[in-house]
């Protein structure tokens, strides 16, 4: 317990857990067998539960103002920010987590990960996968929900070639805050706001594929629902590998603005304000953790300790 | 959002065009870029915008002169492009990078991506005119956003 009645997570290695391509899990693998009873653990908790699944939607977003006690917890989701990508990234690592934990209680495997659903790929691969939409029963496959485009859930085509577009990886610098750079990664803003521009990578994909996936009234297309859709963290899982995309490919072409950094040789204040800069989450064990995008920006190192299984750059010696 | 036009010449003609959603609606203005928030903007560059080599203070050459709807059906307006006569004065326009900006945009229900073409020839639709598409408008959380910002706006007045 740290001097400010805080949990800290212990410095010490992890092994590191491989995040895969879903449309490519080999013929047996387990990895949605395990998702889909977890989640279905999580659904019978109690909202008051951090570890149940609707806990976990209400600290992206939730209809109404938070209960007092989580008023830190819920609601915190960031976006139309530089803290979009960051923030995100933790989401997942503590939800992964939580998953992970209750599929080891469940007798299954220590290392497992979540996947990416990388819809840019291929025509087939832009299809939600047969897991989240069959059996088409909720109460049987909880990795199905009903609250999609009907088109999705039949297995058809729904998402258009703009949709999934990732040229987002073209831009260039990571933060922008005015008329003269869209940006990768989003305005230089404090706390969210769901009004005004993102970055480029939050536009597109990110934002297309949500409101392309859940339609008029589905959950992807309201941040209040979107992670009841187990889909959601898959998307969500995809839009962070793309970010380590860009990464690796400013790293390749030499550029100093991969993200806010000591890289750059003249730094305006707010780029330390972004690295330092921290949020509260629950952990697998319930205990309240925060962490700062400092901690977030290298993945392979604990806390995260996770990769992806393809960061190849889809634009080779493009600048 | 902020799009990059191809080229425009005299008269910029853009198409947004709803992608799905039926009665779904958006209001929104229109800018290229504002010079307001360029100006203020111009002393906080930072190392990465150095980089890329854009100039230091755009310049709004036009905007749209009211709100406009955005439905289900292709919205098409044309606005007027001006020679720049302030900080972007020093280079022709047509060697210039151009942002176009839909801002300000609201809903009151769940709304569609949308779609952005510019100088879609009359008669043509945008739809299959892919050489023409300037970006998409994503609206992902636009509906609370929107009134949020109708929230703040009443409070501002009471």
């Amino acid at each position: 317990m740290g001097d400010d009645g805080i949990f800290r997570r212990p410095a010490v290695p992890q092994p590191v857990r491989i995040r895969r391509d879903v449309h490519k899990l080999p013929p047996g693998d387990k990895t949605l067998f395990w998702y889909e009873k977890a989640i279905q653990a999580m659904k019978k908790l109690p909202l008051s539960d951090v570890l149940s699944w609707r806990y976990q939607a209400a600290i992206h977003e939730t209809d109404g103002v938070a209960p007092p006690a989580q008023r830190d917890f819920w609601k915190q989701c960031q976006h139309s920010s530089w803290f979009f990508l960051p923030w995100h990234r933790m989401y997942l690592h503590f939800f992964e987590k939580i998953v992970a934990a209750q599929v080891v209680a469940l007798q299954g495997p220590a290392d497992w990960a979540l996947p990416y659903w990388n819809y840019s790929a291929s025509a087939a691969s832009s299809l939600v996968p047969e897991a989240f939409r069959l059996p088409a029963h909720e109460d049987t496959n909880a990795l199905f929900v009903s609250k999609r485009r009907s088109t999705a859930n039949a297995g058809s085509p729904f998402l258009s070639t703009r949709d999934i577009d990732i040229s987002c990886l073209l831009q260039r610098p990571f933060a922008f805050q005015d008329a003269r750079s869209i940006g990768f990664g989003g305005p230089r803003r404090l706390f969210h706001d769901l009004s005004g521009d993102g970055g480029a990578l939050e536009n597109a994909p990110h934002n297309l594929v949500h409101t392309a996936l859940g339609g008029n009234d589905g959950f992807m297309t309201f941040p209040a629902t979107a992670p009841l859709d187990p889909l959601f963290w898959l998307h969500h899982c995809n839009i962070d590998r793309l970010w380590e995309v860009w990464v690796q490919r400013q790293k390749q072409q030499g550029n100093a603005d991969r993200n806010p950094s000591t890289q750059a040789t003249s730094l305006p204040p707010q780029t330390g304000l972004w690295r330092t800069t921290s949020f509260m989450f629950h952990n697998e064990t319930r205990k309240p953790i925060g962490m700062t995008v400092r901690e977030v920006l290298d993945t392979r190192v604990a806390p995260l300790s996770y990769e992806y299984e393809d960061t190849s750059d889809p634009f080779p010696g493009q600048s | 959002m902020t799009a990059r036009p191809a080229y425009i010449q005299g008269i910029l003609m853009v198409a947004l065009t709803g992608m799905y959603f039926e009665g779904a609606c958006v209001r929104a203005a229109m800018t290229i870029p504002s010079k307001e928030r360029a100006m203020a903007a111009s002393d906080q560059t930072d190392a990465g915008n150095q980089q890329s080599g854009l100039p230091d203070v755009p310049e709004l050459i036009v905007s749209s002169d009211r709100p406009f709807l955005i439905g289900a059906e292709s919205t098409r307006l044309t606005l007027e492009i001006h020679e720049p006569t302030g900080p972007a004065r020093h280079k022709p326009l047509k060697d210039q990078e151009l942002f176009l900006r839909i801002e300000n945009y609201t809903c009151d229900k769940a709304a569609p991506s949308f779609a952005v073409f510019l100088n879609v020839p009359p008669g043509q639709n945008a739809q299959d005119r892919n050489d023409l598409y300037a970006g998409s408008m994503g609206t992902f959380g636009l509906r609370e956003a929107s009134s949020s910002q109708v929230s703040m706006a009443e409070q501002e007045r009471t």
